[in-house]
């Protein structure tokens, strides 16, 4: 993959990572503080989170063809350098004090990286979807 | 589209004439698919030539320097380069699929995604093919677009 291309899957990955990121925010919240009370900054969080939440995408960056084990090997890495730097993050801007805290908001990370990939494998099966239907039709009119 | 086929004498040159009021997609695939149909290529096994017709390739994979043709019964070393191959043949629904194969798109059962956005095709002969990352793009732009 070209790193252009990187770039623009990052960039598609960004705007799922703040959307589940706000959606995460939303049900902790409403779970563990419904009467907490916020301003504008607020907004910022989502936004912050999913870009610090990419930089260890980079991981996963190769120029050369991966094999299904070096991806996967690299996939088990990202997902632990990304807890281990969220979790930094949010002790750092301190949005988290304490071991419960941690493990939720761990959880919660884990949830939104699933969620991420769940979206994107997605998108790979409506394009295989139609690939196979385009395949079948041009494979049925040469038959002809 | 009105077809008529005509049979003619073992002297003269078998020949397609399309009338069209436009060469369109559909015209430019029948044509496609006629050069196609009459394509053979030298093969060799064991240093036995044989010509294989372009249809009957399932793939053809390029191993350190010499490059194979596998069809439903039989693998045939050619002796060209993979890229030279892909250069003569990709206007006949061959596509370069990874660094090292070439796949033929009418032999093709389905596609699915795989880890990394690669896609693995299961061939018609059970085989299963890895469409890599790199090429995924370009297979879409082909089959979803244009260009077939």
């Amino acid at each position: 993959m070209s790193f252009k291309a990187f770039l623009k899957k990052c960039l598609m990955e960004y705007f799922v990572i703040t959307t589940c990121v706000t959606a995460a925010i939303a049900i902790l919240g409403q779970a563990l503080d419904p009467t907490a009370r916020f301003g504008y900054e607020a907004y910022w969080s989502p936004l912050t989170f999913g870009f610090v939440g990419l930089i260890p995408s980079f991981i996963t960056y190769s120029r050369k063809e991966l094999s299904f084990q070096q991806a996967l090997l690299r996939k088990a890495i990202h997902v632990v350098v990304l807890e281990v730097t969220l979790v930094a993050f949010g002790f750092w801007v301190g949005i988290l004090h304490a071991f419960s805290d941690t493990s939720l908001f761990m959880l919660s990370v884990f949830i939104i990286y699933l969620a991420v990939n769940l979206i994107s494998w997605q998108f790979d099966k409506k394009d295989a979807g139609e690939i196979n239907k385009t395949l079948k039709s041009l494979q049925g009119r040469s038959e002809q | 589209m009105k077809v008529s086929v005509k049979q003619i004498g073992r002297g003269q040159e078998e020949q397609a004439i399309i009338l069209c009021y436009e060469v369109n997609e559909n015209v430019k695939n029948i044509v496609s698919y006629i050069k196609a149909a009459g394509d053979t290529l030298a093969g060799y096994v064991d240093e036995r030539v044989s010509q294989i017709s372009l249809q009957d390739i399932f793939y053809v994979e390029a191993v350190d320097d010499r490059v194979f043709a596998y069809t439903a019964k039989k693998v045939y070393e050619l002796k060209c380069k993979l890229y030279e191959f892909i250069t003569l043949f990709e206007n006949r629904r061959f596509f370069r699929c990874s660094k090292s194969f070439v796949i033929n798109l009418m032999k093709i059962d389905n596609v699915r995604p795989i880890l990394n956005g690669r896609f693995l095709a299961t061939l018609f002969s059970g085989e299963e093919i890895i469409i890599s990352r790199q090429y995924v793009p370009e297979l879409k732009k082909r089959l979803l677009g244009e260009n077939i």
